[in-house]
């Protein structure tokens, strides 16, 4: 039996980034059988708490540390919040294709994001790292995303990032989806050469911009 | 009147050291971070150099005979793929190994020690990373004797090979060129070393939320080995140069006062010991700094050279009186720009850091990939500097 402060106390357990508050909370909440309406609850409460932790994240409040604490939290909640989900149960905002551009190996930034987007009602397609231009194409046309997300932490990523671009507009999709770019070497030059929609450098912020994406 | 090389490399470590000690020298020195850029800058493949150090050493002088900076930079991060092949090293992975012949090394975050581990390192680190790390870490070492043994006279011959070869080489360009050679000698900060090598940077970040006094303790633990990592790869005594090379990796991602609780004791530590002992340390300082300026302030004064991927102007007008500031120019720039538009940066950051001494002008990164700059950017920044960035005291 769930009660509505339940989700209240969630939303600010995980926004204090309190592990052991939020752990409690969510096995009282995932004990019994939750109604259609008690799991939109409990997501729309961890969307909100995580979206307070990324609010914190760009106000200087919180640095990365906390916010992967708080990935690595709601990481260990989902799946077990997700067992429960019946289909048509969670409304979700649109889709995201993810991935580290070719060449580049690391995930660090991109799984971060993937968590954020999902917490935040996204699904997320991550095709993972060192992910070549044609892949990217064959992950649109197969699941026709609204936006496409390219990660990578090296320099070198940024003309990977550019042939990524030219490849989904050779292929004539580059006017189906909106196309973010973000990482370490990410500037508003890059940003320029590599034809991208938007660019961060802040995994809460490319949640944002994608959620902004989706209201217009 | 042309300079012989001996006068050359006096007038350069002068120069350096001079604005290190926060006078002003007769112009701003410039150096560039040239690691694997050189390979693609010389007409050869990452992994062609890591394998042929005459090809290496070829592409190094190329940098040297060309740009003519006043230091040059070691091939820190071009590492000896023989050294990690003989180990079986996973960490690393290598150029037209796992990743495309033009890479820079790529780093996997991996977590080899647990967090349950903790005791263990803390007990005893030495005997933890030998006997528990290393054979995760370095498969070959972790192999039924003798093919351990084999495996680590193999690496150690190799890393030999390549310490002669490289240490032939400096000694050449010192000599031919009167190029000094900026760095010797390099460590982590206990708190680097552990997150870099053994529970990785997602496993530190937890660590310090779910287990905050075994990293305290476990960073204590590795303090000694830190210092005696960086004497022991500095060679023969103390001196001030060429500078100890401190790469820092987490502090940016922890908030302030978790870096005065976890990273600032050892690392601190680390510096002054350094510094009482005669060395100077160059510290690689990723990511904004801004918010741990107070903490750097607080280094030994003339001892200390921040390289500054952000904020250097601040950097200077905030603890320049402390910390001798490098960098200042983007790869962006360097990589996209034209030698205008680089110029026009350059001349407003020595504008504004220039004056009483204690700057360097320097790139914001390590030059690791064949876009980072073009050479034509270097060479007009550099003669810019030669020209613009000479004191009139």
């Amino acid at each position: 039996m769930t009660s509505p402060t339940d989700f209240v106390q969630l939303r600010s357990a995980l926004a204090d980034i309190d592990e052991t508050k939020v752990k409690e909370i969510a096995d009282r909440l995932l004990a019994g059988s939750l109604t259609s309406q008690e799991i939109a609850q409990t997501f729309e409460a961890i969307q909100a708490g995580m979206n307070d932790v990324g609010q914190k994240y760009q106000t200087g409040e919180y640095y990365l540390a906390e916010m992967m604490f708080a990935s690595d939290i709601i990481g260990q909640v989902m799946p077990r919040l997700t067992a429960h989900l019946k289909s048509g149960d969670r409304k979700l905002v649109g889709r995201v294709v993810l991935g580290t551009v070719q060449g580049d190996v690391h995930d660090i930034g991109k799984n971060l994001v993937g968590v954020l987007l999902t917490a935040a009602a996204f699904e997320v397609i991550d095709l993972g790292t060192d992910v070549p231009p044609e892949r990217f194409v064959q992950a649109i046309q197969k699941h026709q995303p609204a936006i496409v997300g390219m990660s990578g932490l090296l320099t070198l990523s940024i003309e990977a990032m550019k042939a990524t671009v030219e490849a989904i507009q050779a292929a004539g999709l580059r006017h189906k989806v909106k196309i973010l770019i973000g990482g370490n070497p990410i500037t508003p030059h890059v940003h320029e050469l590599v034809g991208s929609d938007a660019w961060t450098d802040n995994a809460a912020r490319g949640v944002d911009l994608c959620r902004q994406w989706m209201e217009k | 009147m042309v300079k012989n090389p001996e006068q050359l490399i006096q007038e350069r470590v002068r120069r350096l050291s001079t604005t290190l000690a926060h006078k002003e020298p007769d112009r701003v020195p410039v150096f560039w971070g040239t690691e694997t850029w050189i390979a693609s800058n010389a007409g050869f493949t990452v992994q062609e150099m890591v394998y042929d150090y005459q090809k290496m050493i070829r592409a190094c002088e190329k940098v040297i005979e060309t740009i003519d900076e006043d230091g040059y930079w070691p091939p820190l991060g071009i590492w000896p793929a023989p050294v990690f092949d003989a180990v079986g090293h996973i960490p690393y992975q290598i150029a037209g190994e796992t990743l495309d012949s033009h890479s820079a090394f790529q780093w996997v975050d991996r977590s080899p020690m647990a967090p349950e581990d903790y005791p263990r390192f803390i007990a005893d680190p030495m005997r933890f990373i030998f006997e528990e790390m290393m054979p995760k870490r370095d498969v070959e070492l972790g192999k039924p004797w003798p093919r351990n043994s084999v495996a680590l006279a193999k690496g150690a011959l190799a890393f030999g090979m390549y310490l002669t070869t490289m240490g032939g080489a400096f000694a050449k360009w010192a000599q031919v060129y009167g190029m000094p050679v900026l760095l010797a000698g390099i460590s982590d900060p206990p708190m680097d070393f552990i997150s870099d090598h053994y529970r990785g940077f997602k496993g530190m970040l937890m660590d310090i939320k779910r287990r905050p006094d075994d990293v305290v303790a476990a960073c204590e633990a590795m303090y000694p080995l830190a210092l005696r990592m960086a004497m022991a790869s500095f060679g023969g005594p103390p001196a001030p140069f060429p500078w100890v090379f401190l790469p820092l990796h987490i502090p940016t991602y922890l908030r302030p006062k978790d870096f005065e609780r976890f990273y600032w004791p050892t690392f601190s530590r680390l510096v002054n010991d350094l510094a009482t002992a005669g060395y100077n340390c160059l510290l690689f300082l990723e990511n904004d700094w801004e918010p741990y300026f107070p903490y750097l302030a607080q280094l030994p004064k003339g001892h200390v050279i921040g390289l500054f991927e952000k904020k250097v102007i601040e950097a200077k007008k905030a603890i320049g009186d402390t910390i001798c500031v490098a960098g200042g120019l983007g790869c962006d720039l360097l990589g996209l720009g034209t030698p205008e538009e680089c110029i026009a940066q350059a001349k407003k950051v020595i504008d504004a850091c220039a004056p009483g001494g204690g700057f360097i002008l320097s790139a914001d990164k390590a030059l690791l990939s064949p876009h980072d700059a073009k050479p034509e950017n270097l060479i007009a920044v550099t003669q810019f500097v030669k020209e613009y960035g000479v004191y009139h005291g």
